[in-house]
This record gives C-alpha cells, structure tokens and sequence, in this order.
C-alpha cells in the first residue's frame, strides 16, 4: 500500500476538462463505491480503480462544462480473496473541495489523471455515492488489515483543517479502525499499569494530565496521550513524577522509591493539531520488549473554575520537586489558561445612562462582578457628590449572564439617582485585570480611576483632590488613597513587599492595615512601593502604553503591582495620597478560600517576574 | 385660597391590622381631616406581607380605601422586599408607579409615618417628582437602625441594645457580613438625608437618631397627639386596687411573657415557694383558695398567631399554669377600650425592648390608669416612677412580680399615682403644633425657592 499526496492545480484541473465536451470521453477506468463528508470541504471515499499511468495523480469533479479541482490524496491497497489478479486495485482516496462550503445537491463526476491519461469513475454523479461515515467504514475499512487500517488512520489523522465536525468524524474513523493494545487492568500484581485521574484542556492544543503508573521491570519506554482525533503526544520523558504513598501500597513494593522516580505522574502537554473532543481520550504505554497496554482517560475537564481548581490546587501542594511542577507544568498551563480567558475580552455591548459629561477629565472604572447589587450602594452615595456627574463614569459587567438583569436595575437607578453612567458588558467572564482593561478600552478621559464596586465615598470632594494631586506631579506613576474598614481602621495606605521566611517569596502587605484612620503616620502623602487597585488613579495614555493590568495572575490579586512595578521600571514615582478616605468593604464578592489559593500561584510567579527589582526597592525604602 | 396637600404615607392601614403607628397616624389624618388650611391624602402600603390582597384592579399599584377620596392603598410588590437595606428590589415601584402618584396628587408637604415594606427609596423617588416639596419623617422605632425589627435588642441574650455597630449587628446575625451592615446604613442614611424634619416621639429615641448620625437640627421631639375620650374617673376609695391589665399585641418584646411569668412567681410563692423571701404576703391561702389580696391579670391582645412558634407554646403554657390568676381575653376593638380600661386597675407595659412612646400608656393615663412598667427608655420616660407609675427592672419577671405584690398590697399608693397623673396630649394640640411645622418648612422652602 503506498500513500500519494497530490495537490493538482486547477491549470491541471481545467486541462482534464478542457481536452473533451464531457466526461464521457474519458475512459471509464473504475468507480468510487461510497462517500462520505468528513468535514464541509473535505471527503472520504472508497473504490476501485487503477491509476491510468504513472506519476502525479491529480483530479476535479466534472459537472457538465464546469470543471473544479480538488486536492487528492489516496492509499492503495491490494483486495484480498480476489481471484481475478487483474481486478482493478481497491483504493481510499482523501479530497478536498476549494469551496470552504459543503455543496448541496450535484457534484458532479469525478476524473482523474496522470501524465495526460485521465479516467473517469463510476457513477455520472458522485452525490450518488454518499452515504454516511459509520456505514463506510463498516462496509468498506473496517476489515482491512492492521497495517492498512493504521495507514488509513495516519493518512486521514495528518489532514489540515479543524472544525468540530472533523474532529467527530476523526474520532468515529479511530474508534473503528486503530488498532488496541490491552486495556490496563489495576492489580496488585501487575508488572505494568497506567491510571490518569485528571485531565484537563486548557484550550485545542493544550493539555493538562496527571496519574500514576507501575512499571516493575523499568522497562516503560513510551507513555503516550493519544486524542480521540489521534494526535499524539509523549509524555514520558517529559512528565514531572512524584510519590504516591496509595500506589506504593497497592503493589507493596519493597523498593525505596526516590521522590524524582515515583509512581506519580503530571504534565504539561501540547499538540500539533487542535483537539476539540473531551471523550475518547487514551493513554498508551509501551516498553522496550514491544508489549504495553492502554487506559482510556477521563473526559477532558473544561469547566473554567473546575479546571482553575485543579491547577491552583495542585500549585499549593508542597514538595520535594514543587518548584519543577510548577515551573515546567503548572506556570505553562495556567499561563494557556488564563491566556485563553483574556483572550475571550469582547464588549458585548455599551449602554449609556444619562447624558454624558462633556470632555471628562477622569474616567472612572469599575468593574461588577456577580454582586450587581453594590452598584445602586454606590450611586446612593455618588449622588450627594456632583464631581461623579461631570466624570465618565463607565461601570463594567464581568458576569455577562447578569445582562439582562443589570441592564433593567441600571435603567432604573439611573431614574433614581440621575447620575450619568455607562454599562460596558463584557462577551464573557475575563476577570478583574480583563474588565478592567475593556473598560479603558472605552474610556475617554485623560486620567484613569480604577474603583472597586465595594468602595463606598462618605463624602463628596474625593475625586477633585486625586485629580488635582495627580496634576501636581511630574513623574507620577500611581496614585492611590487612604481606604478603611467599616470599623474605621486601615485597609490600605499604600503597599509593600515583605519576604516570607519559608519561601522567599514577597508577599504585598498594606501599610498601616488595621490601625486606626487618624494614626499620624498615615496621614502622610508620599511616594509608596505600589498601590492597590481598588482605588488607583493614573494617566490614561500611560495605562495603556503599559498594557494595563496584566491577565497572567489569577482573579484580582498582584496585578495592580505588578502593574506598578512596571511603572517604577520606567522611572515613575507611585503616590499615596493621605487625604482622601474611601471605605474599601472588601470580600464580599468572592470566598476567602479561594482567594488564598490563588495568592499562593499569583505572589510565586509575581516573585519570579520581580524579584530583584522588588528587593531594590525594599532597601531603599527602608533607607529612606 | 386653595387647601395645602398633605401626603401621608405609612406602611400599614389600620382597617388592615391595628398597630401603633398606623393608628396613630390615621388618627392624624382624621384630625387634619377636619382642617381649613390643610387637606390630608393617606397613602398605606397595600398587600402583602400585612393584607392577603395581592393585586389591586389590572394595570393599576393604586385601589381606595373605603370609597374615600383621600385614601389609597399602594401596592409595591409582594416578593423580593429586601429587609435588611429596607428597599424594593423592583425599582419601578418607584420611578414608574409612585412616581405617577405624587406627580398626579401633587402634595404640597409629605409626611412619611413609616418607609417599611415601601423602602427608603420613596424618600428619594419623593425629592425627584416633587422637587423640594418639605418631607418630615415621624420615627415609630429603630428600624433604620436596627435590622432585628427596629427593636434594639441583643440576639444573644435579649439586653437591650445600646448602640448599632457593624461589628455588633453582625453579632446579632451572623450570616449578614460587617460590611454588609456598613453599607446597610450608608444607603438607608443616604435617603434619609434628604428629609428636613425628623419627629421623634420621645426624647430617648431622638437621642439614638442623634447618636446614630441624623443631625440633631434635623430632630425634633414632638410627642404623639391621641384622640381619646377619658373614661369617668374612678372615685371609690379604699377598694382592693389588685386587677392588673395587659393590652397590645401578643409579641415576644411586648413582653407578655415577662408577665406571666411573674402572675406564675406570684402563685408559687402563694404556695410556699419562698421565691419571695423578703415579702411575706401570702398571696393564696394554705388551701390554694385566693385571698382577697390576690393579683388578677387580664390579657387583651392578639396576633400571637403571627409569633415565633416557641414563643406561641410558651406563652400557652404560661397561660395554662397561671389559669387561676389569668385571664386571657383575646382581641378588642379600639371602641372596646375604655370598657376594658374599666375593668383594671393597673396598665402593666413590659416590653423588652425601648419602647418609643407607647400608645398604651397613653390610653391608661387617659382613663386614670397608674402603669406599671420596664424601667427602659420610652416607657420609663413617660411614666414616672412612684409618681404616676411604678417601674420595674426590665425582662425580670421576679422584680416585676415584686412590683406587683407592692403595687396591690400598700395602701394608698393606687390613689396617690392615680392623682398624679396628667392629662394625655391631645391630638388637636398636636395639629396646632404640626400645623406650625409644615407652615414654616413651607416658607423655608419658598425661601429655598426664591434664592
């Protein structure tokens, strides 16, 4: 059997039409049995036939004086039990169509050539042919040897093109005809055994698995992920190992095990080509002898928070080799992840309340997210304040399935409170950094006011003084404020950083938190290492230069100094402002749990961005 | 010259279910009713949760009460209220349908006796239709201070509470965050403050509204006015003064219960119990017979129906153990009053919690009744002790029980209280003096106007 690959040129097409008025001067060498859509443009089909002449195969579809070419590729194969030897051969071809759509109805009559000799195959129109794939592969390919049925596969499997519909099909064609090595059975016995217990997509290309297996012998040499489409990838070599204190105990294996050697599997994984079915997923494993065996893997998780879950959890673990984990695995997985979340940032659409300010010299932001309630507690507070009328005052939804819910509230608060707003919502969930960023996409004032949606003013006046301060200074990177708990005490005047004895790692603290509003010392304005984007006015051209809030830390924590850092790498100066007191209600909206987790991931990888940059700003700090 | 409109909007009609506010209020109604200057419109949140009547005619929030032209029943809506910020989740309740009203009705002051189950966004909704039309606002209790009803009292254990917090009301309710309170008091202030006047009916509720953060320019103490008729005075001397009366609603902070539960000490010490060791008057005779010193109690009052389950059981089984010295005489109408009035001696106010001005002890005083009640806030401030009342520590039914024993046992105490008692402040002195506020808001908003 031999595969051919052939793209012919529509020149080549229009010369296999344009020497006849119809298909029928061309010999009729054999015929196409069945057909079948693999994908909009792309067909499968099965006959027998031989190929005219040697070289190049090329061929079109004929229908009357129109004449498309279509590129082939297609596998030869010698039928079995034949006893006529001159019998046409049997052949698999693969075509596909230039239009990107399915035609409906004719199609018309398939030529091939080679070298000038040309054939036309049986039937006049190939729409006759069609039938579906479950029917093809049964009648025409599922008793093909192994060897043929692999051919087969890695012909149809190497196809370019996506779409869910290949993917289904791809997946149909492999679950018919690959060949199974035997399935792992998990015993105490067992030399060789494989087990995932989670598997995570992280978009069509990017995966995220984690299992055990046994491997007595040490003889495993492959240990393979295998999409439903059949793509592969190797994980083995690859694959960040670890004890498992239930596995050692299930095989009772006298060995003293090394941490870097255990049972314990995770990796990080790519593939060439995009994967978009969750089921049918198998891990095969082979050893030098050529045995092996495989396991089929869980469904593929996909649900956001599920999956967010699984990563941020396993980044908390603490161990031995965590930091290979987390370098080599969990830092390129949850990068995908977030990436595939930001890249999501659409505005769905904008609604204005009101009419807005002419030329307003700051846009406030605020992001809502799920508790949409929080927008009227503050506009009963905007509203004893004229500044927030004649400030564009842009309020954006990071919970779109609340639209339709907030955009009715809106209206009528709106009609309560007459004060001027917009609603900017988002296509989909991005997150804090995200929907902060959509919403200085749209902003037109020269300054920029992060605010939280849990920030309460108690008094009007507060937004003039950031503005005029901030017009005050040359060189001012961030300005942020003094921000209280409900009981009157600190919640922010300004941030630092503090290392922690365990890790290393710098931690954001707030200066002051939990001391009470009037302490002396934090009625200072002065330059702070950074400040929190609860509350954070800044230029907004300089915003964007600088790419906003970054999306690679996980749900509002690091980024805002992240963001700062950043703005001090330029040689900008980050301000605390001592005069404006807000109340900053925080940790409402999500639960504290998760909250941790995710400070856990976001100050590891803020450390490993800033590390010594932070550090420099700590000495002089203290110097100062 | 045209009348001056008067809007009254309370969250109740007493046609519906007879509170204290809603009496008090539509008794004002009446009053100003009568009025050559000022002509009254009472607007009384209908429906749900306080009537079964969930709709008024299709298309409209709006049905009458009794054919009068200055009546309505506004219906917000039935689900969703939200208690602890006091305010409709469906703003259309306001800036469409109430809205509609006061742009048709175009009241020249509105009064505001109760924002409840309205929300505090009328007071909002009010200042956007009418512009700066003069609002005053008559606090019946705590409720914007309070989330446990308005009642200030501890959860834990039933003290009366002093000061609001975010702290301590999360104490009170556990599942409702500080913040969440915080912003409780941030919202319903940001309302209030577009109030001009607060009448505050005593000067220990004035007190906390001040401490709580309404200006005290913005408060002024102004008692509750009552159309009551005095029943004859009682002028017999040196009868047995032991006939104790309980009237009001049947709830845990009226403090029935604190009662009873002293009317049960009372009866056990008749028995031997030395709950009473100082006090050596036996109150039942060694037979269990009463003797002619024995306190008896008449309970008028109802909607226990409407009260937690373990207090209902309490409260029944309180009943069934002092059946000999207790009778239980259920619901009255207001008419009823001065007969029932008739038949006591002593008006027992026990709640529990402060208290504002207890309509109750009005009426006792109004038919010569001496009142014997917690030494608390509203009430200790309207009775004086050993003047025209007695006091007793509040929530302890052993001092109450002791109260009691004094009260029937010493000799010319009755006729003493009972001659110091002043007349009631009628409610045509307090139009008169109502009157004078909305004349004088109303040039101060003129002036408002003009400038």
């Amino acid at each position: 059997m031999s595969v051919q690959d052939r793209k012919s040129e529509s020149t080549t097409g229009a010369q296999l039409s344009g020497e006849r008025s119809g298909p029928g001067t061309a010999a009729e060498a054999g015929c196409v049995d069945s057909a079948s859509w693999l994908s909009e443009d792309l067909l499968l089909l099965v006959g027998e036939f031989r190929v005219p002449a040697a070289g190049p195969v090329e061929a079109a579809l004929v229908r009357g004086k129109e004449c498309v070419a279509v590129e082939l590729r297609h596998l030869e194969y010698r039928k079995p039990n034949k006893l006529d030897p001159e019998a046409e051969p049997g052949q698999i071809l693969l075509a596909k169509l230039p239009q990107r759509e399915r035609p409906s109805g004719s199609l018309g009559q398939m030529v091939i050539g080679t070298n000038g000799h040309k054939a036309a195959l049986r039937p006049m129109e190939l729409s006759d042919s069609l039938t579906d794939l479950r029917t093809l592969v049964r009648d025409s390919l599922a008793w093909l040897s192994a060897q043929d049925r692999a051919e087969v596969l890695a012909m149809v499997t190497s196809a370019a093109g996506g779409g869910a519909e290949l993917s289904q099909n791809l997946a149909i064609l492999r679950q018919a005809l690959r060949e199974r090595l035997p399935s792992c059975v998990i015993a105490a016995d067992s030399r060789l055994a494989v087990h995932v217990d989670v598997f995570l997509a992280l978009n069509e290309k990017s995966f995220y698995i984690g299992g055990w297996m046994q491997d007595h012998g040490g003889t495993v040499t492959h240990l393979t992920a295998i999409s439903p489409e059949g793509h592969r990838a190797e994980l083995l070599t690859k694959a960040h190992r670890h004890r498992r204190l239930d596995v050692e105990q299930l095989y009772r294996d006298p060995r003293e095990i090394d941490e870097g050697r255990g049972h314990g599997f995770v990796c990080y994984f790519e593939l060439d080509a995009p994967s978009r079915l969750p089921a049918g997923w198998v891990v095969e494993m082979r050893t030098s002898g050529g045995s092996g065996l495989e396991t089929t893997a869980p469904e593929a998780m996909r649900d956001k928070k599920a999956i967010r879950e699984v990563l941020l959890s396993d980044f908390a673990k603490e161990g031995p080799l965590m930091e290979e984990l987390r370098a080599n695995h969990l830092l390129p997985a949850i990068s995908r992840f977030q990436q595939k979340q930001q890249a999501l940032a659409r505005v769905e659409a904008t609604r204005q309340y009101g009419t807005p300010p002419r030329s307003a010299e700051v846009s406030i932001i605020i992001p809502l997210y799920k508790r949409i309630d929080f927008l009227e507690h503050q506009l009963a507070q905007f509203v004893h304040d004229p500044e927030i009328a004649k400030a564009d005052l842009i309020y954006v939804l990071d919970s779109p399935e609340q639209a339709e819910l907030l955009k009715e509230l809106a209206a009528h608060l709106f009609e309560l409170y007459q004060v001027p707003f917009r609603l900017v919502i988002l296509a989909h969930n991005v997150g804090f950094s995200g929907a902060n960023n959509m919403g200085a996409s749209v902003a037109s004032g020269r300054l920029l006011l992060l605010l939280n949606s849990d920030i309460l003013p108690d008094r009007p006046g507060w937004l003039e003084r950031m503005a005029a301060f901030h017009r005050s200074r040359q060189n001012i990177g961030a300005l942020g404020a003094k921000l209280l708990f409900e009981d009157d005490s600190i919640q922010h005047a300004g941030l630092y950083f503090s290392r922690l004895a365990r890790s290393g790692e710098w931690e954001n603290l707030h200066y002051f938190k939990g001391l009470h509003r009037s302490l002396p010392a934090a009625n200072v304005t002065r330059p702070v290492p950074a400040v929190t984007a609860a509350c954070l006015m800044i230029d907004r051209e300089l915003y964007q230069k600088a790419g906003g809030l970054r999306g690679i830390y996980v749900q509002g924590d690091y980024e805002d100094s992240d963001l700062c850092l950043r703005l001090a790498e330029q040689g900008l100066q980050n301000w605390y402002l001592a005069a404006v007191e807000l109340y900053h209600l925080e940790g409402q909206s999500y639960d504290l749990a998760s909250r941790s987790k995710n400070g856990t991931f976001n100050r590891w990888l803020h450390t490993r961005l800033w590390n010594e940059r932070i550090g420099s700003i700590m000495r002089s700090a203290l110097l100062s | 010259m045209a009348k001056l409109k008067v809007l009254y909007l309370c969250h109740n009609h007493p046609s519906v279910r007879p509170g204290g506010a809603e009496t008090y209020a539509f008794e004002l109604y009446q009053a100003l009713s009568g009025s050559d200057e000022f002509e009254p419109t009472f607007l009384a949140k209908g429906g749900p949760p306080i009537s079964s009547l969930r709709r008024p005619h299709e298309g409209t929030r709006l049905a009458m009460i009794n054919g009068d032209p200055g009546q309505y029943f506004f219906f917000t809506d039935d689900l969703g209220y939200n208690w602890l910020n006091g305010t409709s989740p469906n703003k259309e309740v306001y800036v469409k349908f109430l809205h509609e009203f006061l742009t048709s009705c175009k009241p020249d002051i509105v009064h505001v006796q109760h924002t409840l189950f309205f929300g505090y966004d009328v007071i909002r909704q009010i200042r956007n239709s009418l512009g700066n039309v003069p609002i005053i606002y008559t606090l019946h209790e705590f409720l914007p201070i309070c989330h446990r009803n308005g009642q200030m009292v501890r959860v834990e254990n039933d003290d009366p509470c002093r000061e609001a917090s975010p702290r301590r009301c999360h104490e009170c309710f556990p599942e409702v965050s500080p913040q969440a309170f915080f912003m409780r008091k941030q919202f319903i202030q940001s309302h209030l403050s577009q109030v001009d006047l607060f009448l505050a009916p005593s000067r220990h509720l004035l007190e906390r509204y001040v401490e709580w953060g309404i200006p005290r320019s913005k408060l002024r103490f102004e008692e509750y006015g009552r159309s009551l008729t005095p029943c004859e005075t009682e002028t017999e001397t040196g009868r047995l003064r032991n006939r104790l009366g309980f009237f009001g609603q049947l709830s845990y902070f009226k403090g029935v219960n604190v009662l009873l539960k002293a009317m049960e000490i009372l009866t056990r010490q008749g028995a031997g119990d030395p709950v009473l060791p100082s006090l050596n008057l036996p109150l039942l005779g060694p037979d269990r017979s009463p003797r002619p010193g024995e306190a008896h109690l008449w309970v008028h009052g109802a909607n226990l129906e409407l009260q937690p389950g373990g207090f209902q059981n309490e409260f029944r089984s309180l009943l069934e153990g002092t059946k000999k010295t207790v009778t239980f005489g259920g619901r009255y109408a207001p008419e009823d009053l001065p007969q029932l009035m008739r038949t006591v001696d002593w008006v027992v106010v026990p709640s529990i919690w402060w208290e504002n001005s207890p309509l109750v002890i009005q009426e006792a005083f109004a038919h010569g009744r001496p009142v014997i009640c917690s030494d608390i806030g509203g009430m200790a401030e309207k009775v004086s002790d050993n003047v025209d009342g007695l006091h007793f520590r509040a929530g302890n039914a052993r001092s109450l029980a002791q109260t009691i024993v004094r009260a029937i046992s010493q000799s010319g105490l009755w006729e003493s209280l009972h001659q110091n008692i002043r007349p009631v402040y009628s409610m045509r002195e307090h139009v008169t003096v109502l009157t004078g506020i909305y004349r004088d808001l109303l040039d101060g908003a003129r002036l408002g106007r003009s400038n």
